[in-house]
């Protein structure tokens, strides 16, 4: 089809081809999103080989002083001249090496020469005491001794010993840390090599005062974002890298880190959810299934009934549009658990609605009973927001188009199909994606209705519920179980199907660029 | 660029947001291991003390002369934490301040905390951060093995043991004790679970089993709730078909896919076939406390499966005079009338082994659980003791809970917990082969209950 064949269609016309196209791009979409995720591996590691090109051609073409600060951080400046930057990369360098002698060597050692996996913990008693060994490792025994002096039982001498997790989370701030300094090793190479590009031109390299001006001139953003940045990396980074370390260890109840230390295991605990424990990795197939039939009906019957809703109020001849949006927008305005928890009583066995209608319908206690009304709910709580969008949304389609379709001899549903829907929908995509997200990671529904239940021991193992979703299951393993490994490997895979979900949809919905022809 | 002043306001917003974020951590810099620092000094310790009295004057200067030295170490203060549930804590504070009056001395002070801590998680608690826990806590009878296993408490001092040992009921001792060790002070003896019923609907006959209960309790438009659905009470039913519940080292054994495993949950089914018809088996979304509390204020229940902790509100709605309690009734389980079993616990007083104050902990324990601290505790909280004198007492011999426990015991039908289940019985599903057979209304088929149970079984043996 050429442009000639697309300016003569109608409008109507137009959009169910751009429709057509959006879907029939779905597969291309995906192929150039692979390609995208290739195309950057490849840029990455073309980046790290002129890294080091330019690390080594600096290098060889460096003057002693800069072949000096390859060693010697800040000598290069030093000696071209600039002295007090120099000092402040020399004093980074010192800075760097007492910090590793002092603090960050011996969680390095712990992690890659014990491998924390040589540590563990054997209860012994010693003439009658007993003593608590808290992890033997390469720099020996430590204890707790408890004595008894016939009065009493206490602790006489309580040596220093590791836990797990304070060497796992610092040995993740000590890599940080070498990141960092590495970035500045690297920052120190490179001003070395200018300053004495600059030098050889004949031009005085820049002072530090000037440059420390810079800060609040042309470098402004680095001044405004170094701390942003830290705290970011201290609060945010840091503990993720934790997180996803915990899942190749085997940091449960029964190796808590305290007592008894966790140790690697590779990736036996993905092994475990996937092949390796056939029930544990059944449970985890029935309850991303879930998962996913949940997020899809929990997003299309929200937003579908929300429109639907929201042309009833909108349709000409409703009076009181106000007033019927207003009685909408209240169930939207009780907190959300509010209204899940008054659900749950009337849901309930023995609740209201059961106790009034003196009949014994298991809304909540029977599997496919429970999951319908999980939804349904869903639906009272989420509608009325669909709603209020769309309805918005109704308010902005320039009537002209509807004129022109009627005077076509489009009738109410033909406009509706190919105006209405279309507009809303093209619009709506980002906001459905990220519900979509939101759904496979809404904990509240499903913990206030009914808390994962019912359980069945013949699929499920873990504490898994029949109406768990994967986050809710991590609740449970964190908060009642202390499985930390497998919430851990749940955690990163929650992730990895978010993740993977919505960069596909978003790019799709933006390689299909239609808003504007609405506008 | 933008201009001057706009720069300086954008820097102080990031200043300020990082003094926000910073004023979230506090200090605190305790720090890292140096190596072997900690050479182990094996001190001698010194021979059997004699046995302390809190009756005697000169028993009573000793642990004061004791107590002082503490103190000395410390600065001149007594400063110890105690952790009890949050229904306890005016009683068990009322408690402290007779201790702090008794130990009086010119050359200490006392500032003892009573903070809230349910004796359910108590003992994790301590496990979890033991330096950071209470001096003294009050704890669930089946949390000792892990205490142990975490070396977090102490043994009760050399001093009082010999009397503790005499002292309490034999059962009470031994969930206290572990390779022939006292480490514990029992308190109660009470957390189980027994039937508590309305005396004006039943006869004392009528309680001995549970088909004629719900019969009665139908006829009267009532119902009588036993929550099926709740690991903890259904294990009842598995211990009296034969089922082999059982936690040694840290392994867990539960024998439901067996024979005996379906003849427990048939008797389940039986009963439940009466659901809505005199019988309630699951509290539904509300909790077992609430439900019970709210269904005898209702007047919607005759009689219910709960412990004494419910009795107060029990006697409220009924009237003292019309509560009964009995031990469990029989039910029928392969064809003939058998003695349903329970969990029967206790509720413990343990010593934190890093306490500064290691004795006056002890003594403090000692003292929250002599004789007359339970009759006190029986009371104002209606709270059995563990005391073989306290519990002579007539009040307590005549509370109708006392004699339930009592009966439960008999014959080896009450079950310690602490030997039973670990922590991960609860996780495994347990609750749900009870809780599918209440909501099937008992009409699940035998081969179904086996699926489920032998899946719970293997939930509970191979679970994490």
């Amino acid at each position: 089809m050429d442009y000639l064949d697309y300016v003569q269609m109608t409008k109507g016309q137009r959009f169910a081809y751009k429709l057509k196209s959006f879907f029939t791009g779905i597969p291309g979409a995906i192929v150039k999103f692979f390609k995208a995720i290739g195309f950057f591996i490849k840029k990455f590691f073309l980046g790290i080989g002129h890294f080091f090109k330019n690390y080594g051609t600096r290098f060889a073409k460096g003057d002693i002083g800069t072949k000096l600060s390859y060693v010697i951080m800040g000598a290069g400046s030093i000696m071209h001249g600039q002295i007090v930057k120099g000092l402040i990369l020399l004093a980074t360098e010192v800075g760097y090496i007492f910090f590793m002698i002092g603090f960050g060597a011996k969680y390095i050692e712990r992690i890659c020469v014990s491998k924390i996996t040589t540590l563990t913990w054997t209860p012994e008693v010693v003439n009658g005491t007993p003593y608590i060994v808290r992890g033997t490792n390469t720099v020996g025994k430590t204890v707790k001794q408890v004595v008894d002096d016939g009065f009493s039982q206490y602790v006489a001498n309580e040596g220093k010993y590791d836990e797990s997790n304070k060497v796992l989370l610092f040995f993740v701030l000590t890599m940080i840390v070498t990141l960092a300094f590495f970035i500045i090793y690297i920052a120190n190479t490179k001003t070395a090599y200018n300053t004495q590009l600059l030098r050889a031109e004949g031009k005085k390299p820049i002072g530090f005062v000037d440059e420390m001006k810079t800060f609040l001139d042309d470098r402004f953003h680095i001044t405004l974002l170094t701390l942003p940045i830290v705290l970011l990396i201290v609060f945010n980074i840091l503990p993720i890298l934790f997180t996803i370390l915990m899942a190749f260890t085997n940091y449960d109840k029964a190796h808590d880190g305290q007592i008894r230390l966790y140790q690697w295991v590779g990736f036996q605990n993905f092994a475990e959810v996937f092949y390796a424990d056939a029930k544990k990795s059944k449970t985890f197939g029935l309850v991303l299934v879930w998962t996913l039939i949940w997020a899809f009906f929990a997003t299309f019957t929200n937003f579908i009934f929300g429109i639907i809703l929201a042309l009833l109020i909108n349709k000409k001849d409703i009076k009181f549009k106000g007033f019927w949006r207003t009685m909408f927008v209240v169930t939207a305005a009780v907190p959300q658990f509010v209204t899940l928890l008054v659900m749950r009583l009337l849901l309930d066995d023995t609740g209201g609605f059961n106790a009034a209608f003196g009949t014994h319908m298991p809304f909540l206690s029977d599997a496919n009973w429970a999951r319908v009304t999980i939804i349904i709910v869903n639906m009272w709580v989420g509608i009325p927001y669909t709603m209020l969008i769309s309805s918005g949304l109704l308010m902005n389609i320039p009537e002209d188009l509807y004129e022109s379709a009627r005077i076509d001899g489009a009738n109410a549903v033909q406009q509706f199909t190919k105006i209405t829907f279309p507009y809303i929908f093209f619009v709506l995509t980002p906001y459905l994606i990220t519900t979509f997200v939101g759904n496979i990671n809404n904990f509240n529904v499903i913990y206030f209705l009914t808390g994962g239940g019912p359980g069945d021991t013949i699929n499920y193992s873990n504490a898994a519920g029949q109406t768990d979703l994967l986050v809710t299951w991590l609740y449970k393993l964190t908060a009642d179980q202390k499985d930390y490994k497998l919430a851990a490997v749940i955690g990163i895979l929650v992730f990895i199907v978010c993740a993977i979900g919505s960069l596909i949809t978003f790019n799709m919905s933006k390689a299909a660029k239609n808003e504007e022809e609405f506008s | 660029m933008a201009s001057k002043s706009k720069k300086i306001i954008a820097l102080l917003m990031t200043a300020m947001m990082a003094a926000t974020a910073m004023a979230g951590c506090t200090g605190g810099g305790d720090d890292e291991e140096g190596g072997a620092s900690a050479a182990p000094v094996v001190q001698p310790s010194q021979q059997a003390m004699q046995k302390l009295s809190l009756d005697s004057e000169e028993d009573v200067t000793t642990i004061k002369n004791k107590m002082a030295e503490e103190a000395a170490a410390n600065g001149g203060t007594i400063t110890l934490r105690m952790w009890c549930a949050s229904d306890d804590k005016q009683f068990e504070t009322s408690l402290v301040d007779e201790f702090k009056t008794k130990f009086a001395d010119s050359r200490y002070t006392f500032n003892i905390t009573t903070v809230v801590k349910g004796e359910d998680q108590a003992g994790g608690k301590v496990v979890e951060a033991p330096t950071k826990a209470a001096d003294v806590f009050s704890f669930a009878d089946d949390q000792l093995s892990d205490l142990l296993q975490a070396g977090a408490i102490a043994k009760v001092s050399g001093v009082y043991a010999a009397d503790i040992k005499e002292s309490n009921s034999e059962d009470a001792i031994g969930v206290s004790s572990s390779g022939g060790e006292l480490y514990a002070y029992p308190k109660t003896s009470d957390n189980g679970y027994f039937m508590y019923y309305d005396k004006t609907i039943f006869s004392d006959d009528d309680v001995k089993d549970m088909d004629t209960m719900i019969a009665k309790a139908q006829a009267a438009g009532k119902s009588v709730f036993f929550n099926l659905g709740d690991a903890w009470y259904n294990a009842g039913f598995f211990f009296t078909a034969g089922c082999t519940i059982k936690y040694e080292n840290g392994k867990q054994t539960a024998t439901f896919g067996t024979p005996e495993g379906l003849s427990a949950a048939k008797a389940m089914s039986h009963i439940a076939e009466n659901v809505d018809k005199g019988f309630i088996g699951t509290p539904g979304t509300m909790g077992n406390n609430a439900f019970v509390s709210q269904g005898f204020a209702e007047g919607k229940l005759a009689a219910a499966v709960i412990g004494t902790w419910m009795g107060p509100d029990i006697k409220k709605s009924l009237g003292k005079d019309n509560v009964g309690a009995a031990k469990l009734p029989t039910v029928l389980m392969d064809g003939q009338q058998k003695q349903l079993d329970a969990f029967g616990g206790y509720k413990l007083v343990g010593v934190n082994v890093n306490s500064k104050c290691s004795f006056s902990a002890q003594t403090l324990a000692y003292y929250l659980t002599c004789e007359a601290s339970q009759i006190k505790r029986y009371e104002t909280r209606g709270l059995i003791p563990t005391n073989t004198k306290a519990a002579a007492n007539d009040e307590i011999k005549s509370d109708p809970a006392f004699k339930a426990i009592a009966d439960q015991k008999e014959g080896g039908h009450s079950h310690a917990q602490g030997q039973s289940v670990g922590a991960k019985y609860w996780g495994a599903g347990v609750d749900s082969v009870g809780s599918q057979i209440v909501t099937s209304k008992g009409t699940l088929p035998d081969s179904k209950l086996e699926e489920l149970l032998k899946g719970a079984q293997q939930n509970a043996e191979e679970g994490s």
